[in-house]
């Protein structure tokens, strides 16, 4: 009955409205996603004023399927440049320029569609067909959750430290460090702003990633010959479009990447952010003899593009279902929900199934559209790497001003990237983790709210009180099972 | 200077900064001070760690080898026409100020092909501009010029 019904609205999909804003969405979201600087919820917000003019259905067809190409978008400059338009793709900056630094540029990205295509189909049939159950799971997340979900992922801290575990470690506490700064918002006490104003707020997300990143990776490429490029290459390769063989070798590195992106995306608040580093954990402890890990191994890229784009779906559910947002994007799309006039719970299911329902094909069909969309638009966005680094890492450095300046309208954001940016150059050239700095500042917040809420309703008992609940002991489980490999998988490759 | 010197004053730079860290956050109300010295604290002790371990594979043959020459400078160079950059683009405006930032930066980076310059710089700037403002309706730095 369920799925007959979820089926009789996939019709309403084609209509020119429809498709013309699958396509529109899928567009944006790339080029802007490909963006550093630019994110999937600014391109969200941005096609809001053009969705008045449609029908409900089609504005949100439009904001779903600009927040999936968003995510995916993230990649191409991640892979290609090392620069990741969103903290999405941070992950995939690590495997996915390794490989484009040996030549193999088109591979990458062939796997990056296939993995980010497939995770959003499958992320929106979960979304289509397990939407009201699943939700009630994002009710078992409490402030004891949180806090032992942000330790989870902070173990992978100490899984993508590819040189000293002593200095990825220190990485991820600095990281953690930098997310106490600006005004507690518990107690209102500035911490560690010396005075400035403009650290009153914290440190954003994007000057860190953008300075950690892109502006490090400028300033290596001008420090290199000018006239040789990234991947060594005359020529790019034609074959585009993935191999079943190809995809079959690597078919469970993606499996666990879609399968860690579907259920972290159901849990508010965590997002592709999480994801892509839990999944890219998973993937290292799961690594064999042979396997090269940091230094270009299309499995890690499998993996951290699966769960990104596995995300997407799932992390509508809580939204559509609850009314809780899951993230950014979800939040900006929630808001353009109630602009259109729908109001997210069960009842939106029940009292407006044409439209809930035609939304969610729509997630899927843009999914199908993104592929297509995708694979030329790679192939025209894999011309960088032939590029002189000497023309590149310029024009890195100034996209990175002129992205942060237009992403957060920011003066002082500029000189904190740069900051980011000098420090993210020499931690890569003294074996530093930048990925644990971004990692350390996504999760701080999340790990600081969870344990001082838990404090509060625990009454300072916090052990007693997460012993009581099932899916708190389920994550001290994963985070005990992830650190005793990382120290013994350490210590063997120390002996 | 040996590596390992070099090794043990990052060592002691992590520690002074974790120390500081500790101490300054203890006057943080409603547990605020709990992240900040739960953080610090481990990167003490991992930073003795880093201390201990640069003595332990002491070698003072091992010298840190640091060239002057201009190749192997200059995104230094790169890196201060940035931060002169950035405080002018504020004065005089984004496309002024950004064509003589790429022009200077290619040249400092090496490039010597001036058509590829040229065509780089006069195509990729309106294209931003275009972008950014027409597009995205964003705010680009603007001064004098526009």
């Amino acid at each position: 009955m369920f799925f007959e019904e979820s089926f009789s609205y996939l019709g309403n999909l084609v209509s020119f409205g429809n498709l013309t804003a699958m396509l529109l969405g899928v567009c944006v979201g790339l080029v802007i996603g490909a963006i550093p600087g630019l994110s999937p919820p600014m391109a969200i917000a941005l096609l809001i004023p053009v969705s008045f003019e449609f029908e409900p259905a089609t504005a949100l067809i439009l904001m779903v399927s600009c927040f999936a190409a968003g995510i995916y978008g993230g990649s191409f400059s991640a892979i290609l440049l090392r620069t990741p338009g969103t903290s999405a793709s941070a992950a995939s900056a690590i495997e996915g320029y390794e490989l484009t630094k040996k030549g193999k540029a088109i591979e990458a990205i062939r796997v990056s569609t296939f993995a980010s295509v497939i995770g959003g189909i499958i992320s929106g049939f979960v979304l289509l067909f397990l939407s009201p159950p699943l939700a009630k799971v994002a009710l078992w997340f409490g402030p004891a959750e949180y806090f032992l979900i942000a330790m989870l992922g902070l173990t992978a801290i100490a899984s993508v430290s590819f040189g000293s575990l002593s200095k990825g470690l220190i990485s991820g506490l600095f990281g953690l460090c930098l997310s106490t700064i600006g005004v507690d918002h518990f107690s209102s006490y500035p911490r560690f702003t010396f005075d400035m104003i403009g650290l009153m707020g914290g440190i954003g997300i994007l000057p860190c990633i953008i300075g950690l990143f892109a502006f490090a990776q400028g300033l290596d490429l001008c420090a290199g010959a000018a006239h040789g490029n990234i991947s060594g290459l005359k020529t790019l390769s034609w074959r585009i479009w993935p191999r079943f063989s190809e995809m079959y070798k690597i078919k469970w590195s993606l499996i666990r990447g879609w399968v860690c992106g579907l259920v972290v995306g159901i849990i508010p608040a965590a997002g592709a952010s999480i994801a892509q580093w839990i999944a890219y954990a998973w993937e290292i402890r799961r690594a064999k003899p042979g396997d090269q890990f940091g230094k270009g191994e299309i499995k890690g890229l499998a993996a951290t593009e699966g769960s990104n784009n596995g995300v997407t779906g799932t992390s509508l559910i809580p939204m559509f279902v609850l009314g809780i947002p899951g993230g950014i994007s979800a939040a900006v799309i929630l808001g353009a929900l109630t602009i259109h006039g729908l109001q997210p719970g069960l009842r939106l299911f029940k009292n407006n199934p044409e439209v809930i329902y035609t939304i969610m094909w729509g997630f899927i069909g843009a999914n199908f559209i993104m592929a297509f969309v995708a694979i030329f638009m790679a192939r025209t966005f894999a011309y960088l790497t032939l590029v002189p680094r000497g023309i590149l890492g310029p024009m890195i450095i100034l996209f990175s001003v002129i992205g942060v300046y237009t992403g957060t309208n920011s003066y002082h954001d500029i000189w904190l990237m740069m900051g980011f940016g000098v420090l993210g150059y020499f931690m890569e050239k003294y074996d530093f983790s930048t990925a644990g700095v971004l990692l350390g500042l996504v999760l701080g917040p999340i790990a600081e709210d969870g344990m001082r809420n838990l404090l509060i309703i625990s009454d300072d008992a916090p052990v007693g009180f997460i012993m009581g609940r099932p899916v708190s002991l389920v994550i001290i489980f994963c985070i005990v099972v992830i650190i005793s490999f990382s120290f013994s998988k350490k210590g063997k490759q120390g002996a | 200077m040996p590596v390992y010197i070099g090794r043990a004053i990052s060592a002691l730079s992590i520690l002074a900064i974790s120390a500081y860290i500790w101490f300054a956050s203890e006057e943080f109300p409603a547990n605020g001070h709990q992240l900040p010295q739960f953080t610090s604290g481990i990167a003490m002790v991992l930073s003795l760690f880093l201390l201990g371990d640069a003595f332990r594979n002491k070698d003072s043959a091992n010298k840190i080898n640091i060239e002057f020459t201009y190749a192997t400078k200059k995104q230094y160079l790169i890196l201060l026409l940035t931060i002169i950059y950035i405080p002018i683009m504020f004065v005089v405006g984004y496309f002024v100020t950004s064509f003589c930032f790429l022009l200077l930066s290619f040249l400092i980076a090496g490039v010597r092909n001036f058509r590829t310059v040229a065509i780089t710089v006069v195509v990729s700037l309106p294209i931003m501009y275009a972008f950014f403002v027409n597009f995205l309706h964003a705010q680009l730095p603007q001064g004098w010029f526009f």
